[in-house]
Protein backbone atom coordinates (compact mmCIF):
# COMPACT_ATOMS: atom_id res chain seq x y z
CA UNK A 1 0.00 0.00 0.00
CA UNK A 2 2.70 2.33 1.10
CA UNK A 3 4.72 1.75 -2.53
CA UNK A 4 1.32 2.47 -4.21
CA UNK A 5 1.18 5.67 -2.55
CA UNK A 6 4.18 6.61 -3.32
CA UNK A 7 3.92 5.96 -6.86
CA UNK A 8 1.03 8.01 -6.76
CA UNK A 9 2.61 10.96 -5.49
CA UNK A 10 5.54 10.92 -7.55
CA UNK A 11 3.64 10.48 -10.45
CA UNK A 12 1.64 13.23 -9.70
CA UNK A 13 5.03 15.71 -9.61
CA UNK A 14 5.37 15.16 -12.95
CA UNK A 15 3.25 16.26 -15.90
CA UNK A 16 0.17 17.60 -14.65
CA UNK A 17 -1.61 18.56 -17.48
CA UNK A 18 -0.26 15.08 -19.43
CA UNK A 19 -1.89 13.34 -16.23
CA UNK A 20 -4.87 15.34 -16.51
CA UNK A 21 -5.48 13.67 -20.13
CA UNK A 22 -4.44 10.48 -18.67
CA UNK A 23 -7.57 10.92 -16.09
CA UNK A 24 -10.01 11.82 -18.00
CA UNK A 25 -9.67 8.78 -20.17
CA UNK A 26 -9.57 6.45 -17.31
CA UNK A 27 -12.76 8.29 -15.79
CA UNK A 28 -15.09 7.56 -19.25
CA UNK A 29 -13.96 4.05 -19.58
CA UNK A 30 -14.42 3.59 -15.88
CA UNK A 31 -17.50 5.43 -15.71
CA UNK A 32 -18.85 3.47 -18.94
CA UNK A 33 -17.88 0.37 -17.59
CA UNK A 34 -19.98 0.61 -13.86
CA UNK A 35 -23.14 2.09 -15.60
CA UNK A 36 -23.36 -0.56 -18.28
CA UNK A 37 -22.62 -2.97 -16.23
CA UNK A 38 -24.89 -1.58 -13.65
CA UNK A 39 -27.92 -1.50 -16.45
CA UNK A 40 -26.99 -5.16 -17.46
CA UNK A 41 -27.38 -6.61 -13.68
CA UNK A 42 -29.95 -4.43 -13.11
CA UNK A 43 -32.01 -4.79 -16.04
CA UNK B 1 -4.33 27.06 -22.00
CA UNK B 2 -3.19 27.33 -25.32
CA UNK B 3 -0.01 25.20 -24.79
CA UNK B 4 -2.33 22.80 -22.88
CA UNK B 5 -4.38 22.49 -26.01
CA UNK B 6 -0.96 22.42 -28.31
CA UNK B 7 0.51 19.52 -26.35
CA UNK B 8 -2.73 17.74 -26.03
CA UNK B 9 -4.34 18.11 -29.44
CA UNK B 10 -4.33 14.02 -30.34
CA UNK B 11 -5.96 13.23 -27.21
CA UNK B 12 -8.15 16.03 -26.64
CA UNK B 13 -9.20 15.54 -31.00
CA UNK B 14 -9.93 11.74 -30.19
CA UNK B 15 -11.74 12.39 -26.78
CA UNK B 16 -13.77 15.65 -28.99
CA UNK B 17 -15.08 13.02 -31.51
CA UNK B 18 -15.51 10.15 -29.24
CA UNK B 19 -17.99 11.93 -27.27
CA UNK B 20 -19.75 13.60 -30.41
CA UNK B 21 -20.56 10.34 -31.90
CA UNK B 22 -21.67 8.69 -28.53
CA UNK B 23 -23.61 11.48 -28.60
CA UNK B 24 -25.12 11.30 -32.00
CA UNK B 25 -25.21 7.11 -31.53
CA UNK B 26 -27.82 8.06 -28.56
CA UNK B 27 -30.16 10.43 -30.20
CA UNK B 28 -29.97 8.15 -33.53
CA UNK B 29 -30.59 4.66 -31.68
CA UNK B 30 -33.76 6.39 -29.20
CA UNK B 31 -34.98 7.36 -32.64
CA UNK B 32 -34.83 4.03 -34.05
CA UNK B 33 -35.37 2.44 -30.61
CA UNK B 34 -39.03 4.44 -30.76
CA UNK B 35 -40.10 3.81 -34.38
CA UNK B 36 -39.59 -0.13 -33.11
CA UNK B 37 -41.99 1.22 -29.86
CA UNK B 38 -44.31 2.92 -32.13
CA UNK B 39 -44.60 0.19 -34.20
CA UNK B 40 -45.63 -2.21 -31.12
CA UNK B 41 -48.22 0.35 -29.68
CA UNK B 42 -46.12 1.27 -26.74
CA UNK B 43 -45.08 4.98 -26.08
CA UNK B 44 -41.75 6.53 -26.64
CA UNK B 45 -38.80 6.68 -24.12
CA UNK B 46 -37.22 9.67 -23.43
CA UNK B 47 -33.19 10.35 -24.30
CA UNK B 48 -32.05 9.67 -20.58
CA UNK B 49 -34.47 6.62 -19.91
CA UNK B 50 -32.29 4.91 -23.49
CA UNK B 51 -29.07 6.11 -22.66
CA UNK B 52 -29.77 3.95 -19.44
CA UNK B 53 -31.01 1.12 -21.66
CA UNK B 54 -29.91 -2.30 -22.33
CA UNK B 55 -30.39 -1.50 -26.29
CA UNK B 56 -27.82 1.18 -26.09
CA UNK B 57 -25.37 -0.29 -23.20
CA UNK B 58 -25.14 -3.51 -25.00
CA UNK B 59 -24.14 -1.65 -28.12
CA UNK B 60 -21.37 0.48 -26.65
CA UNK B 61 -20.55 -1.98 -24.93
CA UNK B 62 -20.19 -3.83 -27.76
CA UNK B 63 -17.83 -1.64 -29.66
CA UNK B 64 -15.26 -0.89 -26.58
CA UNK B 65 -14.69 -4.84 -25.74
CA UNK B 66 -13.51 -5.42 -29.28
CA UNK B 67 -11.56 -2.37 -29.87
CA UNK B 68 -9.74 -3.05 -26.09
CA UNK B 69 -9.15 -6.46 -27.37
CA UNK B 70 -8.00 -5.45 -30.92
CA UNK B 71 -5.31 -3.15 -28.80
CA UNK B 72 -4.63 -5.93 -26.23
CA UNK B 73 -3.83 -8.45 -28.77
CA UNK B 74 -1.94 -5.99 -30.79
CA UNK B 75 0.19 -4.82 -27.54
CA UNK B 76 0.88 -8.71 -26.61
CA UNK B 77 1.40 -9.97 -30.48
CA UNK B 78 3.99 -7.48 -31.32
CA UNK B 79 6.37 -8.50 -28.46
CA UNK B 80 6.88 -11.93 -30.26
CA UNK B 81 6.03 -11.83 -33.70
CA UNK B 82 7.62 -9.62 -36.66
CA UNK B 83 6.50 -8.52 -40.05
CA UNK B 84 9.48 -7.62 -41.99
CA UNK B 85 9.19 -4.43 -43.76
CA UNK B 86 6.13 -3.49 -41.66
CA UNK B 87 6.13 0.31 -39.88
CA UNK B 88 4.25 -1.63 -36.93
CA UNK B 89 6.59 -4.28 -35.87
CA UNK B 90 9.87 -4.63 -34.68
CA UNK B 91 12.65 -5.76 -36.66
CA UNK B 92 13.09 -9.26 -37.39
CA UNK B 93 15.65 -10.85 -34.58
CA UNK B 94 14.53 -8.26 -32.13
CA UNK B 95 11.29 -10.41 -30.94
CA UNK B 96 10.79 -11.39 -27.45
CA UNK B 97 10.88 -9.07 -24.17
CA UNK B 98 14.48 -7.47 -25.00
CA UNK B 99 17.09 -6.88 -22.28
CA UNK B 100 16.93 -4.89 -19.13
CA UNK B 101 19.29 -2.66 -20.91
CA UNK B 102 16.95 -2.23 -23.79
CA UNK B 103 13.96 -1.61 -22.02
CA UNK B 104 15.83 0.70 -19.25
CA UNK B 105 15.12 -1.84 -16.31
CA UNK B 106 16.83 -1.43 -12.62
CA UNK B 107 20.26 0.02 -13.06
CA UNK B 108 19.48 1.36 -16.72
CA UNK B 109 16.64 3.52 -16.25
CA UNK B 110 17.47 6.90 -16.30
CA UNK B 111 17.55 9.34 -13.76
CA UNK B 112 14.06 11.04 -14.40
CA UNK B 113 12.51 7.95 -15.68
CA UNK B 114 9.71 6.04 -13.79
CA UNK B 115 10.94 5.17 -10.25
CA UNK B 116 8.49 1.32 -10.78
CA UNK B 117 11.43 0.45 -13.77
CA UNK B 118 14.46 1.21 -11.52
CA UNK B 119 13.26 -0.84 -8.29
CA UNK B 120 13.38 -4.27 -10.48
CA UNK B 121 11.24 -6.23 -7.82
CA UNK B 122 8.06 -7.42 -7.84
CA UNK B 123 6.73 -3.34 -9.29
CA UNK B 124 8.60 -3.37 -11.64
CA UNK B 125 6.85 -7.02 -13.00
CA UNK B 126 3.82 -5.18 -12.86
CA UNK B 127 5.24 -1.80 -14.47
CA UNK B 128 6.26 -3.30 -17.29
CA UNK B 129 3.33 -5.16 -18.22
CA UNK B 130 0.93 -2.22 -16.84
CA UNK B 131 -0.38 -1.13 -20.33
CA UNK B 132 -1.13 -4.83 -21.72
CA UNK B 133 -2.95 -5.55 -18.15
CA UNK B 134 -5.26 -2.16 -18.24
CA UNK B 135 -6.17 -3.32 -21.56
CA UNK B 136 -6.72 -6.73 -21.25
CA UNK B 137 -9.06 -5.81 -18.26
CA UNK B 138 -10.99 -3.13 -20.21
CA UNK B 139 -11.57 -5.97 -23.09
CA UNK B 140 -12.53 -8.00 -20.02
CA UNK B 141 -14.98 -6.04 -17.95
CA UNK B 142 -16.72 -4.45 -21.45
CA UNK B 143 -16.81 -7.90 -22.59
CA UNK B 144 -18.62 -8.87 -19.45
CA UNK B 145 -20.67 -5.55 -19.93
CA UNK B 146 -21.83 -6.31 -23.33
CA UNK B 147 -22.89 -9.92 -21.87
CA UNK B 148 -25.13 -8.98 -19.26
CA UNK B 149 -27.36 -5.79 -21.70
CA UNK B 150 -27.26 -8.05 -24.40
CA UNK B 151 -28.38 -11.10 -22.41
CA UNK B 152 -31.26 -8.62 -21.02
CA UNK B 153 -32.29 -7.14 -24.16
CA UNK B 154 -32.41 -11.11 -25.69
CA UNK B 155 -34.81 -12.35 -22.94
CA UNK B 156 -36.96 -9.03 -22.82
CA UNK B 157 -37.29 -9.70 -26.57
CA UNK B 158 -38.13 -13.76 -25.89
CA UNK B 159 -40.87 -12.65 -23.64
CA UNK B 160 -42.12 -10.21 -25.86
CA UNK B 161 -42.60 -13.22 -28.23
CA UNK B 162 -44.18 -15.71 -25.52
CA UNK B 163 -40.72 -17.99 -25.55
CA UNK B 164 -39.12 -18.58 -21.70
CA UNK B 165 -36.15 -15.99 -20.61
CA UNK B 166 -32.91 -17.76 -20.39
CA UNK B 167 -30.08 -17.57 -17.80
CA UNK B 168 -26.82 -15.52 -17.96
CA UNK B 169 -24.68 -18.50 -18.28
CA UNK B 170 -27.11 -20.15 -21.23
CA UNK B 171 -27.08 -16.97 -23.34
CA UNK B 172 -23.16 -17.04 -23.23
CA UNK B 173 -23.49 -20.19 -25.26
CA UNK B 174 -26.41 -18.61 -27.38
CA UNK B 175 -25.69 -17.57 -30.66
CA UNK B 176 -26.80 -13.94 -30.68
CA UNK B 177 -24.31 -13.69 -28.28
CA UNK B 178 -21.18 -14.96 -30.29
CA UNK B 179 -22.83 -13.20 -33.53
CA UNK B 180 -22.30 -10.32 -31.78
CA UNK B 181 -19.22 -10.37 -30.25
CA UNK B 182 -17.52 -11.87 -33.91
CA UNK B 183 -18.81 -9.39 -36.08
CA UNK B 184 -17.03 -6.71 -33.64
CA UNK B 185 -13.97 -8.95 -33.46
CA UNK B 186 -13.20 -10.04 -36.93
CA UNK B 187 -13.38 -6.61 -38.16
CA UNK B 188 -10.87 -5.29 -36.24
CA UNK B 189 -8.72 -7.73 -36.80
CA UNK B 190 -8.77 -7.29 -40.47
CA UNK B 191 -7.78 -3.67 -39.63
CA UNK B 192 -4.83 -4.19 -37.51
CA UNK B 193 -4.12 -6.70 -40.47
CA UNK B 194 -4.27 -4.52 -43.14
CA UNK B 195 -2.19 -1.53 -40.79
CA UNK B 196 0.94 -4.29 -40.06
CA UNK B 197 0.91 -4.99 -44.09
CA UNK B 198 0.46 -1.51 -45.65
CA UNK B 199 2.84 -0.21 -43.98
CA UNK B 200 5.41 -2.25 -45.56
CA UNK B 201 4.27 -0.58 -48.85
CA UNK B 202 2.31 2.64 -48.63
CA UNK B 203 3.53 5.64 -46.55
CA UNK B 204 1.99 9.01 -45.63
CA UNK B 205 4.37 11.97 -45.02
CA UNK B 206 4.45 13.10 -41.54
CA UNK B 207 2.57 10.06 -39.68
CA UNK B 208 4.87 8.03 -37.07
CA UNK B 209 1.99 5.63 -38.08
CA UNK B 210 4.11 5.44 -41.80
CA UNK B 211 7.58 4.82 -42.40
CA UNK B 212 9.27 7.76 -44.30
CA UNK B 213 7.97 8.49 -47.18
CA UNK B 214 11.39 7.41 -48.96
CA UNK B 215 12.23 4.44 -46.19
CA UNK B 216 12.61 0.80 -48.33
CA UNK B 217 9.82 -1.05 -48.40
CA UNK B 218 11.91 -3.97 -46.60
CA UNK B 219 13.00 -1.73 -43.70
CA UNK B 220 11.24 -2.38 -40.29
CA UNK B 221 10.03 -0.18 -37.89
CA UNK B 222 11.83 3.07 -39.49
CA UNK B 223 9.44 5.63 -37.53
CA UNK B 224 10.66 3.70 -34.38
Amino acid sequence: MRAVMRFRIEFRGKFRPVRTMYTLFWLVITGGVLAYTLTGLLG
Amino acid sequence: MRRFVRENGLSLFFFTIFAVTLVGQSFAGRSNDNAVQAEHGDSPVTWWTYVMSTDFGGSVMENWQSEFLQFSLFILATIWLVQKGSNESKVPGAAGLESDEQQQIGRYTPADGPRWARLDDWRTRIYENSLLLAMTAIFFTTWLGQSLNNWREFNADARQHGDQSISWLTYLRNPDFWERTLQNWQSEFLAVGTMVVFTIYLRQRGSPESKPVGAPHDETASSG
